[in-house]
């Protein structure tokens, strides 16, 4: 990239500061009125003839002057400039919040814009050129509307001048009477200043610091770090959520597509109700090793086992096997399944299930029996156990893993982004109300 | 077409990512596989003595061959 370009053609003055008797050079000869000393701090209107009349002094310098010091050339926008002012303002009723106004005056066209500085987030400020009409004016849910926009109230002060420096096209100290209020929908804010002679807007844009020291030159200009989030800084996660809307559409189509396209029809293969034999000579509660009939398993695939039992105020442990009858290729599981219930103070209660279910997967085709080798609480009559055997069921699991997996990065960067807002509204008094 | 394909741009190396979880569930539905395991608890591949996998330690899978 090349060196900022520097408004070499344009025009520069001096005069001499009514109080230090020091020369001041000034940029905008047509436009600027009011000026502040640099080096006596001392404000004063001279409009080309007569005298130059002194207002007062600013007592209070402040050991940081800025990061653009008044006279930095600089390209804003394509646009040669020069910071030909600074300002440092503060609210009047929280004087801890304080922020920085560059005056930007631009020769080529003989106007001036505002850079504005607080906490490291940066704006560009111009005369809006027309009115807006406030909605709801008088509360604290104020906005304006435009079309695909909506500005909200942000934040309503008055400001007073702290320092100043250089050359301004009016009447700085008059801004302490001027009411504003800050409309913003990223990254624009709509600023009204109100006055007994009546409102004046201004549009404010979003400036990304590496523009202004761009624009400033890299080597000269080293912009503050940023705390928090920017009244109108733009949200980083806007700029992917119409790829990442598209994205999670496109992948949630497939996933359908290969939940329910693929058929896998669903086959009960062996359904049975098997009853529980005490085994005399086991330990108490040991049942008698129950083997199922055989059935056939047609192709590879998951097979789904329910087991529902008859339990009833008693707990039964089920290891089951399934066993293929001509590889002797073995799969093993074990349900514990337990079911109480009863009536206490009047009013019944039941805990845990009589019913479990068991999911095997890619169980090779062939020839399948199960054993099962009951171990119940010694006492209650033996359960019986209802048994079905369904090949390839729909794997719901998967369908649902795939779905949180899907769904994890668009839900995380839908958080992200209203972190980023509830920060953003954090450092205004008028944030919009949540119901909780 | 050309907005759809520069709506993805940033999101470009995600989309490439989702690729692996999409790949996997469709393995996982031609196999059968249900993907965060089974209830399967034998250590065995094929349970019965002589065959490959055994080692003589199967579980009730060894038992009442029929």
């Amino acid at each position: 990239m090349s060196a900022p370009a520097q408004p070499s053609a344009a025009p520069s003055a001096q005069l001499t500061c009514p109080s230090c008797q020091q020369s001041i050079t000034y940029y905008d000869v047509a436009g600027s009125e009011y000026y502040a000393c640099p080096h006596c701090h001392s404000y004063f209107r001279y409009h080309g003839e007569g005298p130059p009349k002194l207002f007062g002094k600013y007592r209070e310098v402040p050991n940081d002057l800025g990061v653009l010091p008044v006279g930095t050339p600089g390209t804003l926008a394509g646009q040669a400039c020069r910071v030909v002012g600074y300002v440092r303002r503060a609210e009047a009723k929280t004087p801890h919040y304080e922020w920085v106004e560059y005056q930007i005056f631009r020769p080529a066209t003989g106007d001036c814009v505002q850079l504005s500085q607080f906490n490291g987030h940066w704006m560009i400020i111009q005369p809006a050129k027309r009115n807006y009409d406030v909605q709801a004016a008088s509360t604290r849910a104020a906005y304006v509307s435009q079309p695909g926009a909506q500005y909200k109230l942000y934040n309503r002060y008055q400001a007073r001048i702290c320092y100043a420096e250089g050359e301004f096209d009016w009447d700085i100290e008059g801004d302490d009477q001027l009411k504003v209020a800050e409309f913003i929908c990223p990254p624009i804010m709509l600023v009204q200043e109100k006055s007994k002679a009546g409102s004046k807007w201004y549009h404010a844009e979003h400036l990304e610091p590496a523009a202004v020291v761009e624009a400033f030159g890299r080597d000269k200009v080293v912009v503050p770090a940023r705390m928090g989030v920017g009244a109108v800084q733009p949200d980083p996660t806007d700029a992917m959520w119409p790829g990442l809307r598209n994205l999670t559409l496109l992948a949630l189509i497939a996933l359908c597509i290969v939940q329910f396209g693929v058929k896998r029809s669903s086959k009960i293969l062996f359904t049975d109700t098997l009853h529980v034999v005490a085994d005399a000579s086991g330990t108490p509660g040991t049942g008698k090793v129950i083997v199922s009939p055989s059935f056939t398993v047609g192709q590879q695939g998951p097979l789904e086992i329910d087991l529902t039992t008859t339990v009833n105020n008693q707990w039964l442990e089920l290891p089951v096997s399934l066993v293929n009858e001509q590889t002797g290729q073995g799969f093993e599981f074990t349900k514990n399944i337990e079911f109480y219930n009863g009536v206490e103070g009047g009013e019944s209660w039941s805990e845990g299930s009589r019913n479990a279910d068991a999911v095997l997967s890619r169980v090779p085709a062939g020839r399948y029996h199960l054993n099962f080798y009951p171990f119940s609480e010694a006492g209650p009559a033996a359960p019986d156990i209802a048994v079905t055997v369904t090949a390839d069921p729909p794997l719901w699991s998967n369908f649902l893993t795939l779905l949180a997996l899907i769904l994890a990065f668009p839900a995380f960067q839908l958080w992200r982004s209203s972190n980023y807002e509830t920060r953003r509204w954090d450092e205004s008094d008028y944030a919009p109300k949540t119901d909780s | 077409m050309f907005d759809f394909l520069s709506d993805l741009r940033p999101v470009r190396y995600y989309a490439l990512l989702l690729l692996l979880p999409l790949g996997w569930f469709v393995w996982g539905t031609n196999t059968g596989t249900r993907l965060l395991g089974d209830d399967n608890e034998s250590t065995e591949t094929l349970g019965a003595p002589g065959t490959r996998g055994s080692h003589g330690s199967a579980g009730h899978g060894l038992y009442f061959h029929k």
